[in-house]
């Protein structure tokens, strides 16, 4: 299996603050890996480093094969990486189904001249296919029935699912979830799990970050622990829960 | 000189952003008023300049009191922009108002203080600069001695720090807000006096003028920091002077302006400021 | 039609116009308090071109309206790192510059202004602009790319992850903006056929904000509504003409207060709509 995503020495400074030190990460494609760590180990600042939302201190970021490190968010999107976000950022005017259409912006499929010189009431083909794209992916994750809704007017979970669909919009080769099952009971959290194992079948490898350890434990094929910006551990569920590094950073010591 | 007058109207603008993260658009209005009760009160009613400014304050003070209540309130809901667009309302009120009552003209301000000219070293003063430079500066040393030593005073910088949990400790923000917006008021109009005394004269469209001066000024200096405020207000007030000197009076403008411009683009969080991290 | 008539539609269409210049920027959320500036700079060039040279209007229209829209551009890549509150204040600052400028310009008459601009403005011109305008947005919002710019005005960062070139986009609608702004100068200018530096400052950017945010500035109809009404009222009632500018800044209080998203709202029509169709989809919150 080939290397999807490598970090060597991802670093990343504010003013002084070090969130991140020399993190070297390898993820291997049709993998589930997890990021996990206490609170404020860098976890998010590591995929704000990687979607391209932050720029490194120090480091280098290979992506299928090509520096990504330098790239801006959206040009990392269009290789191929899509992202949820820890406080979910949905599109809240928006109706669930034209949130998930904006993830297939790249697909667009169209040029100016159509847009502009299409006859009055016509609708363009490209619109048709990606509002029908939009409507499988909400299919996929369960919220086709409230594709005409508003956004916002969703509960949580479902905002959740929402985001993940428009991320899977862009058809990624790597998909990064930053927290899905935060704030769930343990009903909603099996669901976030069946999710993810249906995306991996899908042949999507999946970065996830997660504080729920049934679910990591039970989903995530490597595991790489941080803490205080920095790689303290890595290698299975096992492995990392028998790591005494691990368990002191999560219990503290002394 | 110029640049104190432009410190206090600066410093106003930081209390109420320090507070309510927001941009007081009429503030300039109310330095315009100011001098205007000034004016009303030393030329019609025959006071003196003490009682001038006593009268001033008092009403500035009023002032921007019923401009927040009138206008911002109850607006917050509408997100950032509702309450930045009915203060320009205010202001534009405000402004057509005064210019029907007293015409557009620049009004001569009463003189009040003996003109005399002093030499300090090779620099010529008045007593018109110095009386002007001597107040402010007692005034900006009342307000930090008000900011740090007394209750109201510590209040008014929780509540700018964290209102929430300034709440929580007891501290009566609604109070808190209206005390903060009559104080940042009173420094405006103190300072429309001091400019009809620089200037001899006054008229209504000063306000907009100097009140962008005063956003600019806050700009440069990092919104929110008083300390950066009084910097920049000096420093803007003395390029100003240089300018005006040395190359063009039409040009000063555009020279504050663009210096704001400037620092937005490279320093967006001021000279002074504090720097968060975006991309 | 009576001159009279005439006259009022002109106006009503050039403060649309004027309108939009505010409106378009605003679709990426960015909020521009200095379109007056890019007013003057089209006022200026196109009056420079007919009068200095006499180019016909059709193309002094044009080209002061790329004008504009260049220094706009210039002007949006800056303002990409300036958000909300503060990319006001910088517009605001730049206008006062440009209007410095112009003031002191001797080529553009300096304090004197720019006088015997020919009249060539007319109804039909205006409404050709205006139409197009229109046209241009309405095709841009109901596309694919209207759609991006509603992400980024909703979530800038989460539309760039998702394959939107923020970048490219805003500086875009800055720049349109500009342009339908300088325009909008060019066309006043030959219709008031004088101009000076005061015409283009703040009190003329305010004027654009107010149309614009009293229409709405969700909707694409937001804009004409505004500017129709705001143009119109002082006009029925003459005697508010005297007073116009307190009518538009209590009018602003009081729309701030009780109606801050203005009077046309983009999901008003849905709303209205959706009340009859109740039944199909569950109930939003």
């Amino acid at each position: 299996m080939g290397i999807l995503l490598e970090t060597k020495l991802l670093s990343k400074r504010f003013n002084g603050f070090s969130a991140l030190r020399g993190v070297n990460l390898s993820i291997k494609a049709g993998d589930i890996h997890a990021v996990i760590g206490p609170n404020g180990a860098g976890k998010t600042t590591l995929f704000n480093l990687l979607s391209g939302v932050y720029r490194c201190t120090e480091g280098m970021i290979v992506f299928l094969d090509k520096e990504i490190t330098h790239l801006k968010p959206f040009q990392i999107s269009i290789m191929g990486m899509a992202r949820t976000f820890q406080n979910i950022c949905l599109f809240p005017q928006m109706t669930v189904c034209e949130n998930v259409m904006v993830g297939r912006h790249a697909y667009h499929e169209t040029n100016l001249f159509k847009v502009f010189l299409r006859p009055p009431f016509a609708k363009l083909a490209s619109e048709t296919k990606i509002r029908k794209r939009a409507e499988e992916m909400l299919d996929f994750v369960g919220l086709h029935e409230k594709r005409a809704q508003l956004a916002s007017s969703l509960p949580y979970g479902d905002q959740r699912r929402l985001e993940i669909a428009r991320a899977l919009a862009t058809e990624p080769k790597l998909l990064l979830l930053d927290e899905p099952a935060a704030g769930m009971n343990p009903y909603e959290t099996e669901g976030v799990l069946e999710l993810i194992r249906k995306i991996e079948s899908q042949g999507i490898s999946i970065l996830l970050i997660e504080h729920d350890m049934k679910l990591v434990m039970g989903i995530a094929r490597r595991i790489t622990v941080l803490n205080f910006g920095e790689k303290i551990a890595e290698g299975t569920a096992e492995e990392i829960q028998n790591d005494p590094k691990v368990i002191e950073a999560y219990l503290g010591s002394e | 000189m110029l640049g104190c007058t432009y410190v206090l109207v600066a410093l106003g603008y930081t209390l109420i952003f320090g507070l309510l993260r927001l941009i007081h658009m009429a503030h300039g209005e109310v330095l315009m008023i100011g001098g205007y009760v000034a004016l009303v009160i030393i030329a019609y009613l025959h006071g003196n300049l003490f009682l001038a400014m006593l009268g001033s304050i008092v009403i500035t003070a009023l002032l921007g009191i019923t401009i927040y209540a009138a206008s911002i309130r109850y607006v917050e809901k509408g997100g950032h922009l509702s309450p930045l667009v009915s203060t320009i309302g205010v202001a534009i009120v405000l402004q057509e108002i005064f210019t029907k009552i007293f015409t557009g003209e620049k009004i001569a301000f009463p003189q009040t203080l003996v003109f005399k000219n002093i030499q300090v070293g090779g620099l010529s003063f008045n007593t018109v600069q110095i009386f002007i430079i001597v107040l402010s500066f007692a005034v900006m040393f009342v307000l930090y001695r008000i900011l740090k030593g007394t209750m109201i005073g510590k209040s008014i910088r929780a509540v700018s720090e964290n209102t929430e949990t300034a709440r929580l400790l007891g501290i009566r923000v609604p109070w808190i807000v209206v005390i903060t917006f009559a104080l940042a008021s009173v420094l405006a109009g103190i300072a429309g006096v001091l400019v009809g005394i620089a200037y001899h004269s006054i008229y209504p469209l000063m306000g907009i003028e100097i009140g962008l001066k005063g956003l600019a000024i806050i700009i440069i200096g990092g919104m929110g920091n008083v300390v950066g405020a009084m910097f920049s207000g000096l420093l803007v007030g003395l390029m100003e002077v240089f300018s005006v000197a040395y190359i063009s009076s039409s040009y000063k403008d555009a020279f504050t302006f663009g210096l704001m411009v400037l620092i937005l683009i490279w320093k967006p969080e001021g000279l002074f400021g504090s720097v968060t991290e975006k991309r | 039609m009576s001159p009279y008539t005439e006259s009022i539609l002109i106006f009503i269409g050039i403060n649309t116009i004027l309108a939009y210049s505010f409106y378009i920027p605003m679709t990426t959320n960015q909020i521009s308090g200095g379109q007056g500036a890019f007013m003057g700079i089209g006022a200026y060039f196109s009056a420079a071109m007919t009068v200095n040279y006499h180019i016909p209007f059709p193309v002094a229209l044009v080209a002061s309206g790329v004008m504009a829209g260049l220094v706009g551009v210039l002007v949006g890549f800056p303002a990409l790192r300036i958000r909300g509150l503060y990319l006001v204040i910088m517009t605001l600052g730049f206008a006062e510059v440009v209007r410095v400028f112009f003031l002191t310009s001797e080529y553009f008459g300096a304090a004197y202004g720019f006088s015997k601009i020919q009249e060539l403005t007319t109804l039909t011109n205006v409404a050709i602009v205006l139409g197009l305008i229109i046209f241009v947005v309405h095709r841009l919002e109901s596309s694919y790319l209207g759609r991006a710019l509603e992400a980024i005005k909703e979530n800038d960062l989460a539309a760039e992850t998702l394959g939107v070139n923020i970048t490219k986009l805003k500086v875009l609608m800055f720049g349109f903006g500009a342009m339908v702004a300088g325009l909008g100068g060019a066309l006043y200018a030959h219709y008031a056929l004088f101009i000076d530096s005061n015409n283009f400052g703040f009190h003329r950017s305010i004027e654009m904000v107010i149309f614009a945010i009293f229409g709405g500035v969700t909707s694409l109809w937001g804009p004409p509504i505004g500017a129709a009404i705001l143009t119109l009222f002082p006009e029925m009632l003459r005697f508010i003409q005297e007073w116009r500018m307190v009518f538009y800044g209590l009018l602003m209080i009081l729309m701030m207060t009780f109606r801050p998203q203005g009077l046309v709202t983009k999901n008003m029509f849905r709303n209205m709509l959706s009340r009859k169709g109740r039944q199909e989809v569950g109930d939003p919150a």
